[in-house]
């Protein structure tokens, strides 16, 4: 029953044309790496899950209460998770929120979903960083979005190019809708927004009312020191959504992230929900590992896990790659953003690495207007020193070779 | 690192903010719909009632026969897994051999020779339905439903902005004459049809299950237009004596037909696993407009541990005479306590039983009179797309989770509850 048997049935062709005009614009997302050292998936070490823990965590959620895991848990997420997620965004900000200003989403990717279908509209402006996350370029646009981006420097967005953005726009009668940011351990540039930024951003968002995304994805994976006040924090609240996830802290298998957010904007997520909710098996037995006592030294483990690999990763570049590459290493998260010497392609730096076996990602799949031919991005997070060490040899031999050394 | 208090600036703000409007914010689609009702979420209704109500409004397995054991222990073959598979990213389509898995019982019992390329995981069904309609719908297009019809589905359609235009139907599923009429009537208005929504199986709520004739129409009539079938097929295991006729997946030869599937009434809802069964080119479109990275490999790889034993079928095999048994003891119990103020025709398979109410009952009052003695349940008019119920006056009655002894005291509630009714009526026309 193939697809292109002219049986009658769907041809790609006669599929195409029943699609909606966004699905027809996108490609598939990619799929993993298959070579040896891969630098390009932003994912957690292996050895680091806590399996054993969630194993024990998802015996609990099923024994204790089977019909509360097993059945539709609604919308907005499990009230205890809900509330255990307040609770600390009021530690981290100060502000008091309630289970009643969070949502529980399948991912902080869903969570970029949910605000996108929720808010964005064909032909609305979305701001985004130059460069910025590709999953949240794809979802956005998805929704018909019109994407500005705005420059980013080793210190994150730029602010003042923000707001002649944002005038621009306005003036041209096409105010910005949403703005979307990474301020902390940012993917791909692994910057963090200063905090005279942070306020300055906030202050320009309200001025010209656009809301505020804040993907705080990385948040926890605090290599120097606590974080900086968050958006949201500065806003008192108000014109920010936070959104985070468990992923990149306990495990991306397990599909959970969060927004937290003003009640009638959280009322509004809700209501762009057709899928029953996300899991409340998976979502109970997260919060009994977070319960567990397992989680707090689990986080400073990890802390001390990625900030050696951090620190192997930048000295192997120093010592191997430092003529062909700048960066300033990240104050947390997963990634090292190269910016290579005049003359030196990503492409082909991409392509050089993969002979060598190693996996980096160019630069270019991150803007959503064009640019990045000059920037590679290397994952330190997945490989431990010694793997790592030597993708960074070898990456270093890519270099020589595209630069003509050897 | 906490904000001074009452900033200037946030006060400046909050004046700014103040004369905001959240809805030039709200997308188009997101303007348009309300918070959906329990019955949309397959919930039952909160009620503030004297007698804490006996609830036949859900459409979840029985609580008392979920396989929890057997869950427990899938859960720690696929956690003991020697790769870290379950806790990494599990890629969009969802883990191959719960799709195979499924594409085995698909060949097995539908007797259709297919693979895991026809199949992607999804949250639910409801989350398969939802990105059948991200993949297909623009706003403006129409979708063609049955009436009555799964009130969370429509919300769905709304959500995506689409115009659902209705068919009617009985005991032997969708009036397929019907269907070719509303096909031509809006080809000719020079409308978009997307795709017919079909229940097929074990229908939510009327409980009918098409008849071999009306699938085959069904499969010409789309097929002529070029329509897409979505056949919302969430109870099709759950069946008590036959098996539904063949699944139309089956008959059309994979042409032209989605299937949304979904493990929440054969084992929990609360897994929120489901998936979407078609042509892999329809699933490569589906899979373009997935943004959430996939769905939890942790939940796939428990499911396929749990069906790797035959732990399903077996499964299968209990709830279908559980099920079978509750549907006896309501029915019963109706026929004894609530006639001749109702009827029904008792389903082959599902959770629902759709009754007519007579005696000029109307279902609002009834369902009034109903929380007065300790027993809820939706109204027909819910699953239509206008809550208007044009074929008389319906109520759902589900009895997969309610226990036997409720059922019995639920029906007991329910026919004091036909006769408070009648009396008001009575009082409010004297002849
Ligand atoms: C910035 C950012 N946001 C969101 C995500 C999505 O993560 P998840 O859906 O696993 O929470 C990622 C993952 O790579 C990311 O880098
Ligand atoms: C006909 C029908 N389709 C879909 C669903 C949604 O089920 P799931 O839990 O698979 O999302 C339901 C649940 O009530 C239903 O009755």
């Amino acid at each position: 029953m193939g697809s292109e048997d002219g049986g009658g049935g769907f041809t790609s062709a006669s599929v195409e044309a029943l699609l909606s005009p966004f699905a027809r614009s996108l490609a598939p997302p990619t799929s993993l790496s298959p070579l040896p050292f891969d630098l390009n998936a932003g994912v957690p070490d292996r050895e680091s899950l806590p399996a054993a823990a969630l194993a024990e965590a998802a015996r609990a959620a099923l024994l204790e209460d089977p019909g509360g895991a097993l059945t539709y848990g609604g919308a907005q997420g499990f009230e205890p998770l809900r509330a255990w997620i307040a609770e600390r965004h009021a530690t981290e900000t100060g502000q008091p929120v309630t289970s009643a200003e969070v949502t529980i989403t399948t991912g902080s990717a869903h969570a970029i979903d949910n605000i996108a279908a929720t808010f964005v509209g064909p032909g609305d402006v979305v701001i985004v960083g130059a460069p910025s996350y590709p999953g949240a370029i794809r979802t956005f646009r998805a929704r018909g979005a019109r994407l500005v981006d705005v420059p980013q420097d080793d210190d994150g967005l730029r602010v003042d190019a923000l707001k002649a953005t944002l005038a621009a726009l306005r003036t041209a009668g096409t105010p910005a809708k949403l703005l979307y940011v990474v301020s902390n351990y940012d993917n791909p540039s692994g910057s963090t927004l200063p905090e005279a930024r942070r306020r300055a951003l906030v202050d320009v968002a309200r001025r010209h009312r656009v809301l505020v995304i804040e993907d705080d994805a990385y948040t926890g994976i605090d290599l120097d020191g606590p974080p900086l006040p968050s958006l949201s924090e500065i806003g008192g609240g108000e014109g920010v959504l936070r959104v985070g996830s468990f992923s990149k802290i306990v495990a991306t298998g397990l599909r959970v992230g969060w927004i937290v957010g003003e009640r009638p904007l959280i009322d509004r997520l809700v209501f762009m929900r057709f899928d029953n909710g996300s899991s409340p098996f998976v979502q109970r037995t997260l919060l009994h590992y977070l319960r567990s006592g397992a989680h707090e030294p689990h986080l400073v483990r990890l802390q001390s896990i990625y900030r050696e690999r951090r620190d192997v990763s930048a000295a192997g570049l120093r010592e191997c790659c430092e003529p062909y590459v700048t960066f300033r290493p990240p104050a947390g998260g997963f990634f090292h953003w190269l910016r290579l010497r005049p003359g030196l392609d990503a492409a082909a730096v991409t392509a050089a690495a993969a002979r060598q076996g190693v996996a980096v990602t160019p630069g270019t799949g991150y803007f959503a207007n064009g640019g990045g031919e000059d920037r590679v991005r290397l994952v330190y997070s997945a490989l431990p020193p010694p793997a790592l060490r030597e993708a960074i040899a070898r990456f270093g031999r890519a270099l020589e070779e595209v630069a003509g050394v050897r | 690192m906490t904000v001074e208090p009452a900033s200037p600036l946030v006060d400046e703000l909050a004046r700014l903010w103040a004369e905001y409007d959240l809805d030039t914010l709200t997308s188009d689609a997101a303007q348009y719909l309300s918070a959906g009702t329990a019955t949309d979420w397959g919930l039952s209704a909160p009620v503030d009632a004297a007698i804490p109500p006996i609830s036949l409004g859900s459409g979840i397995p029985d609580p008392d026969h979920l396989p929890r054991e057997e869950l427990v222990a899938a859960m720690q073959r696929a956690l003991g897994a020697v790769d870290d598979g379950p806790l990494r990213y599990g890629g969009a389509v969802g883990f191959e051999p719960l799709r195979m898995a499924l594409a085995e019982r698909y060949t097995r019992d539908r007797g259709m020779e297919v693979s895991s390329a026809h199949f992607t995981l999804t949250n639910g069904s409801a989350g398969a339905i939802d990105l059948v309609c991200s993949a297909f719908l623009s706003p403006g297009d129409v979708v063609i439903a049955e009436a009555p019809t799964f009130s969370g589905s429509l919300r769905t359609f709304r959500g995506h902005q689409a115009d659902v235009v209705t068919v009617s139907m009985d005991h032997l599923g969708m009036h397929t004459e019907d269907l070719e009429a509303t096909v031509e009537r809006l080809k000719g208005q020079g409308r978009r049809i997307k795709f017919i929504y079909t229940i097929a199986n074990f229908h939510n709520p009327m409980g009918a299950a098409m008849s071999l004739a009306r699938r085959e129409h069904l499969l010409r009539i789309a097929a002529k237009h070029g329509i897409l079938i979505l056949d919302d097929d969430a109870y099709g295991d759950i069946y008590f004596g036959e098996a539904a006729p063949r699944a139309l997946s089956a008959l059309s030869g994979g042409h032209g037909v989605i299937t949304a599937g979904t493990f929440s009434k054969m084992i929990a809802t609360g897994l929120r696993v489901g998936w979407i069964h078609a042509d892999p080119a329809i699933i490569d479109r589906c899979t373009r407009m997935r943004f959430e990275m996939g769905n939890s490999p942790l939940l796939h790889r428990m499911l396929c541990e749990y069906m790797r034993d035959g732990a399903l079928d077996h499964h299968l095999e209990r709830v279908r005479h559980l099920y079978a048994e509750k549907l006896d003891i309501l029915a019963r119990a109706l026929r004894e306590h609530c006639e001749p103020y109702l009827s029904f025709k008792k389903p082959a398979g599902g959770f629902f039983l759709w009754v007519t109410l007579h005696e000029g009952l109307r279902a609002d009052v009834l369902q009034a009179a109903g929380l007065e003695e300790g027993v809820s349940f939706p109204l027909g008019y819910a699953f239509f797309p206008n809550r208007v119920d044009p074929t008389g006056e319906h109520i759902r009655l589900a009895f997969s989770w309610t226990s036997k002894d409720d059922l019995v005291e639920a029906a007991r509630r329910l026919g004091r509850a036909c006769e408070r009714a009648a009396e008001q009526l009575k009082r409010a026309n004297p002849k």
